[in-house]
């Protein structure tokens, strides 16, 4: 019962949901900017699209660190987080190699 | 708007704890952001630059004059300047600058100068001086905090702010979380009859979210700028092994400086570039090489431009062909619009000077939020712990030793510059002393006397200080008079006494303030001393410590 409750239970756990954010969090943010990279509108080779990417990073990587804080508990928000990025780099280099 | 109660103090948590830890470097970061706007005219008025012979040809030199002095300049000084030369076309008379140490890239205090231009008996002047670098300072304080040291190629101070950038983002977000459940019915509210802290309250609210989108602009420009290179390095893992960046085709043919083309053909192919710009700066690189550059500063008074100051159009000075990364106007250049446009909105360059007026409001309001911020947090705190909390006494002491300090060390840097400017051959050192022993100063002032006396104190300093600076233009004009240098003069002292009124009156509110009824807050002359704090006061006013 007392394992029940804990699950309803918001906890602030400040620095694990934290760290999620900076390491799977970081991890997501880049592996977007990667899709965008090659399935995203223009050239990958314009230099100019390169500078974007590295503008495109960082409101993905804030927003990330914005709500991770909305999760649950840290375990969740690494759980989460983690196989989303996961999953995500699976397909990215699985697109890449068919490509 | 309705809020979760538990994730309302989460982000209630997160506001102050981000709030506490980045705001002071963020106060720095955009007060002197906000001086960074008028640089120029700060460096004009601490050192007059190079005035006109002849006071009558207002009109600008053609370019005639400039190929002219050019052609002497390369005959005789040839190897020396193929390294890199500037003409500002904006001078009033033909001037060609090189540096003979040190480079306009780099931050060093011993920048050596050499200026050339044609006397009036047809020969060619030279001088050379160590470079006055109030500008580039001011700038450096900005992008650092005035934080020392490097990493790599990049300035520490730097990175510590890119940090706060991350924690300042945080706050914004949270800061707007903990508003929602009362915005709609508080934001235009500013409590004045509900005691002074309500009113900080209403203040600190209704300037954070009146300028949301600017710090949001701000948070994400400032990450890039300090961690672009390991970003680029994060991104390039999915580029495979395609690079990041098409390197520049390198000629195998070297170039040589005597076989620089005529300017009027630059001049020309900027302009047919870009019709609607003006260029006004003309910066040459590594004229005895194989990859020899030109980067072209140009103006609009219309548009938007992508500088600090100008638009970059980069030029091969040989073959005159336009290079990439230079601005478009055109459309499908939607990228490097976009790109450029961010730091647009970071430097305040796409309003001509309203854009710069604003800019400055919104610095100084941006530090008026992180200064307002940590002491409303303060303040509540120790009226709820009633003077015993240690901490927050320090942490009062730190908020108004810094701020202050920093504000103050600026100007009285100001005031000893310009006296001290004439006298001495390199004044770089002077300006660096001067700001971190004022600074240094302050602060420890701050800790010996408590918040209250200090801010009170220190806004009485401020006042002084900023009223000394039309003093010392005076002062000057009267050893020197010189009515052109005493005009260029006239901008900043407008302001300085304007600010000196300013901090006189907020002198005046603290005090009065300090003089009510102790009520344990920061502002209370005890309460907030943290060398000062007696026994008897801590027990007097705590009675429920006691078992």
């Amino acid at each position: 019962m007392a394992i029940e409750r804990r699950k309803n239970n918001f906890q602030p756990d400040w620095l694990g949901k934290t760290l999620a954010a900076v390491f799977p969090g970081l991890a997501f943010a880049f592996v977007c900017v990667g899709f965008y990279a090659w399935y995203g509108p223009g050239d990958i080779h314009s230099g100019n699209k390169t500078q974007f990417h590295m503008w495109l990073f960082t409101p993905i990587w804030l927003g990330v660190l914005s709500v991770v804080y909305l999760f649950k508990s840290a375990r969740q928000a690494w759980l989460t987080l983690g196989s989303i990025t996961v999953l995500l780099y699976a397909v990215f280099f699985l697109l890449r190699s068919v490509a | 708007m309705k809020v979760r109660p538990d994730i309302l103090r989460t982000y209630q948590s997160l506001h102050t704890w981000t709030g506490i830890t980045a705001g002071l470097l963020l106060f720095i970061g955009f007060y002197a952001g906000s001086l960074t706007m008028f640089k120029h005219e700060l460096q004009q008025w601490i050192t007059p630059a190079f005035k006109p012979i002849n006071q009558a040809q207002q009109e600008q030199t053609k370019v005639a004059d400039w190929q002219l002095l050019l052609n002497k300049t390369r005959t005789l000084y040839g190897n020396e300047m193929a390294a890199g030369f500037e003409l500002d076309l904006q001078q009033p008379e033909a001037v060609i600058r090189w540096y003979s140490q040190g480079s306009a890239r780099d931050l060093h205090m011993d920048n050596k100068l050499v200026q050339v231009w044609q006397g009036q008996d047809g020969q060619l002047q030279k001088t050379e001086n160590y470079e006055n670098q109030f500008a580039d300072l001011i700038d450096y304080l900005h992008r650092s905090a005035g934080i020392a040291g490097e990493i790599g190629h990049d300035q520490a101070g730097v990175y510590v702010l890119g940090i706060a950038a991350v924690l300042y983002f945080l706050a914004l977000v949270s800061g707007v979380v903990v508003l929602l459940p009362t915005l709609v019915k508080t934001f235009f509210a500013l409590r004045k009859d509900k005691g002074a802290s309500r009113f900080w309250l209403d203040s600190h609210n209704l300037v954070g979210v009146a300028s949301l989108p600017f710090h949001f602009i701000i948070a994400w420009t400032v990450i890039g700028f300090a961690f672009h290179d390991l970003i680029y390095d994060g991104i390039s893992v999915f580029y495979g092994d395609k690079p990041l960046f098409q390197a520049p085709a390198r000629s195998s043919q070297t170039f040589h400086i005597q076989s620089l083309p005529p300017l009027e053909q630059h001049i020309a192919a900027a302009k047919a570039y870009s019709p609607e710009h003006q260029p006004v700066k003309l910066s040459f690189m590594r004229l005895n090489s194989p990859a020899p550059a030109l980067t072209v500063q140009m103006i609009s008074t219309k548009g938007m431009m992508r500088g600090p100051e100008a638009d970059y159009l980069f030029m091969q000075p040989y073959t005159l062909k336009i290079q990439p990364f230079t601005f478009s106007n055109k459309d499908g250049a939607s990228y490097s619009n976009f790109v450029m446009g961010l730091f647009s909105l970071h430097f305040g360059t796409y309003a001509g000077d309203f854009g710069r007026w604003g800019y400055f409001v919104m610095g100084l309001l941006g530090a008026f939020l992180f200064y307002s911020g940590n002491l409303l947090w303060l303040d509540k705190r120790m009226k709820k712990s009633a003077g015993a909390d240690r901490n927050c006494q320090l942490m009062a002491a730190l908020t108004i030793g810094v701020c202050l300090g920093s504000v103050l060390a600026v100007v009285l840097t100001l005031f000893i510059g310009k006296l001290l400017g004439s006298v001495l051959t390199n004044v770089n050192y002077a300006y660096l002393w001067c700001y971190y022993l004022s600074f240094v100063l302050f602060v420890a002032y701050s800790f010996w006397r408590g918040a209250a006396i200090a801010a009170y104190h220190g806004l009485l300093f401020l006042s002084l200080a900023c009223a000394l600076l039309p003093v010392t233009t005076g002062y000057i004009l009267w050893q020197l008079p010189d009515w052109y240098t005493a005009s260029a003069s006239f901008g900043v002292d407008l302001m300085a006494s304007l600010f000196a009124g300013v901090f006189l009156l907020a002198a005046r509110k603290t005090k009065k303030r300090m003089l009510q009824p102790t009520d344990g807050g920061v502002w209370s002359i005890q309460a907030s001393a943290p060398l000062r704090s007696t026994p008897s006061t801590t027990e007097r006013s705590n009675p429920d410590s006691a078992p």
